[in-house]
């Protein structure tokens, strides 16, 4: 049901349009390619990840009085996304989504380990349900969902034992890997921030940042179909090439509809926020399928090749679509979901077409 | 001349609004059908419906007082949007008046035009259709060829409009008609208000393939048309047309409702029938996408609220909603087969209904053309 304040709350407002926009000019750095940020063997950049540090998003949501800037969840989807269309490397969600706020809701005892993440003189990440996540070889915390409380594990010791190869994952510059599983001896329960468990809150940091990957995917095949020509006219002139940016803008618009609802539902403490998460997961996994298929097709050959950098954005967009849940088993989550709620009500019938 | 009752405004609490709305729903809406608005009663029993809702003021909820509407802003008519569907009250046969044909009015129309139609469009007196498409000029609309000559006191109006909906029972249709020279693709249109019940004026139903003859084709012979029936500027009719279409394409929150309940329909269907354990997937996955539907139309009423003009989001609705309609329906014809398709069943309309979802109103490719030229800015084609 649509509320005065619901509505109002949900036009973007125009300090959030600003905020994307001063988000976009810091994260995007035209000198700098994040395709080269690891190199072959998957170094870390630790100088990347101080930069990114100094932008103020890893501790966006962290309370100003603890270092951070204070930002509610649907600012911080606004921060993500622009992360997501410049391709930022590391653990962005997982820090500024899960591990900052985690430190901070522990307090004062962790304030120097908050204080150093958000320095980025540490580095936090977090890991889903699978265990895996990025950087976990060079992170001193690791926040692993698990079943009652969350934990976060100090995760100094892992450096050793981990290593992160190029082999493991599926594009050089974003470094996953399998970690640990909580069971550790320093791990130490979490509360609920905002309301919400850890793997919602990756869930919906993961959407937000796919569904700038997805946006990033499709401002580049824009770009390109008005430049290339064949036939002596641009492609995007063909309706064969902008039906298909056409539709992947459709779903692009809707999953970010749909992802910043859900920040919105979390920012009214709705209690049944975490079930429109996981349908924003799925409209982001939607939205990204869609502009991986076009916008390689649009680029032809060309988005094949090893110099152009669309591959990097279509391997960043496969590895967030597989964060925090694969499509179908959130689809079946939420089939089940809707199931149980219909079996309690009396059967309706479809509404009468206006005809 | 009509007689014009002054409304009191609309209370501006919304959260009022919606329960006073609600609580009147469920008082009046009808129990059960009325009959089918495709025969002569179900179209009168209808046109009761309407002056009910008139009377007790849930017409025009966002048209100004003094044309007989609530004078409600664009969140008071989403509310009333949503109660309406959620009460599964009766389709509204006023429905292009109060969306689109009576809000061009307000903007066009003369005041002497707007005292003279607009309270009778609200209260169903006149039911009013729109002119537009014709066989040569569907989704190539300004290739209208309809001929409206100047007579020296009227126009004489030749052609044929197609896909008239509410055709038959029609009394007014705001029509866009060639004034300037054949050919004049943009220019040299105007919209003229033409008396279907006049003298040269043809009415044929067309059946469609659900057996309903929602509309219909009306075929001008000779037809005058009274010089005070020019809406806005002579030969500037596309400016008139194309500010109609925009209100066309407001939004609609009754549309997510309608979506949910026809997937709560299916999904009561399935748990009926002891469930469906190869179709869970489907179901999140439409479950999901009607999530995104509710999320971007509070988004879009949100914008209109705050000011922000109309763009071409109403092509993305289109494009997202017939898809999502269509999946929903074809996965119950993939469940529960041709039976379900019968024409005495619940489903049958609505199978067909939402087939022509990606046609009515602008075919899909229209709308994606409209969507790569207006906001993707790829050159045109």
């Amino acid at each position: 049901m649509l509320t005065a304040e619901q509505v109002r709350l949900r036009a973007p407002s125009a300090e959030q349009r600003e905020l994307a926009a001063s988000a976009a000019g810091m994260f995007f750095r035209p000198d700098r390619d994040e395709r080269v940020d690891a190199g072959p063997e998957g170094d870390f950049d630790r100088g990347r990840w101080t930069e990114l540090a100094g932008t103020g998003l890893l501790g966006a949501a962290v309370p100003e009085g603890a270092g951070g800037l204070g930002l509610s969840v649907p600012d911080l989807v606004v921060l993500t996304e622009q992360a997501g269309r410049a391709l930022l490397p590391g653990p962005v969600v997982e820090t500024s989504w899960i591990a900052a706020p985690a430190l901070a809701a522990l307090g004062q005892e962790w304030a120097p380990a908050l204080a150093a993440t958000l320095h980025g003189d540490r580095v936090a990440a977090a890991v889903d349900a699978t265990l895996r996540g990025p950087d976990l070889d060079v992170a001193s915390y690791v926040v692993v969902p698990a079943d009652g409380s969350d934990l976060l594990c100090a995760a100094d010791r892992l450096g050793a034992t981990l290593r992160v190869s190029t082999q493991d994952r599926l594009e050089r510059s974003f470094r996953i890997a399998r970690g640990p599983d909580g069971g550790g001896s320093a791990a130490q329960p979490l509360p609920l921030t905002d309301g919400l468990r850890v793997l919602d809150r990756g869930r919906l940091g993961a959407a937000a940042y796919l569904v700038g990957v997805a946006g990033g995917l499709l401002e580049q095949s824009i770009s390109y179909a008005r430049l290339r020509e064949q036939f002596g006219r641009p492609i995007g002139a063909f309706q064969a090439v902008r039906h298909r940016l056409a539709d992947s803008y459709v779903e692009l618009e809707f999953a970010r509809s749909a992802v910043w609802g859900a920040a919105c539902d979390v920012a009214e403490g709705d209690p049944a926020a975490p079930v429109a998460i996981t349908c924003a997961s799925v409209a982001a996994r939607r939205a990204f399928a869609e502009a991986d298929r076009h916008c390689l097709q649009t680029h032809g050959g060309i988005g094949f090749t090893w110099e152009h950098p669309l591959h990097v954005w279509l391997k960043r967009g496969a590895t967030f679509a597989a964060r925090y849940g694969l499509r179908r088993d959130l689809e079946t989550e939420l089939g089940e979901r809707l199931l149980a709620r219909t079996g309690q009500q009396p059967r309706g019938r479809p509404p009468r077409p206006h005809i | 001349m009509e007689t014009v009752r002054h409304r009191e405004p609309v209370v501006t609490d919304h959260e009022e609004f919606r329960r006073q709305v609600r609580a009147w729903l469920a008082g009046n809406v009808p129990a059960g059908d009325l009959p089918d608005p495709d025969t002569d009663d179900g179209f009168g029993a209808h046109r009761d419906w309407e002056r009910r809702l008139y009377d007790a003021g849930y017409s025009g909820i966002s048209w100004p007082t003094e044309y007989g509407g609530r004078g409600g802003d664009v969140l008071h008519e989403a509310i009333f949007a949503e109660e309406y569907e959620l009460a599964g009250a009766p389709v509204r046969i006023t429905r292009p008046a109060q969306r689109f044909l009576g809000p061009t009015l307000i903007r066009y129309g003369s005041a002497e035009q707007r005292r003279r139609w607009l309270p009778g469009m609200l209260r169903a007196d006149h039911i009013w259709c729109q002119g537009f498409s014709e066989p040569d000029a569907g989704s190539d609309l300004a290739g209208v060829r309809t001929r409206a000559r100047w007579d020296g006191d009227r126009f004489v109006v030749d052609g044929q409009k197609t896909w008239t909906t509410y055709g038959r029972f029609g009394d007014r249709m705001f029509t866009l008609a060639r004034t300037g020279e054949p050919g004049g693709r943009h220019r040299g249109l105007s919209c003229l208000v033409i008396d279907m019940r006049g003298a040269g004026v043809r009415v044929r139903p067309v059946r469609q393939a659900h057996g309903q003859t929602g509309f219909a084709e009306v075929f001008f012979d000779s037809v005058a048309v009274p010089a005070g029936n020019l809406v806005g500027p002579r030969d500037e009719g596309w400016d008139v047309a194309m500010t109609l279409l925009s209100f066309e394409r407001g939004p609609d929150a009754g549309a997510p409702v309608r979506t949910r309940r026809r997937l709560d329909a299916l999904v009561g269907d399935i748990v009926e029938a002891g469930g469906s354990p190869g179709t869970v997937r489907d179901l999140g996955d439409l479950y999901a996408r009607l999530s995104a539907f509710q999320a971007y139309t509070c988004r879009r009423v949100g914008a209109r609220l705050a000011g922000e003009p109309v763009g071409a989001e109403s092509s993305l609705v289109k494009l997202f909603a017939a898809r999502l309609d269509a999946d929903i329906v074809q996965l119950g014809v993939e469940l529960f087969g041709d039976e379900r398709l019968a024409e005495r069943a619940p489903e049958f309309l609505d199978y067909w209904h939402s087939r022509a979802g990606s046609i009515y109103g602008g075919t899909a490719e229209i709308q994606r053309n409209v969507v790569a030229d207006r906001i993707l800015g790829l050159p045109r084609c």
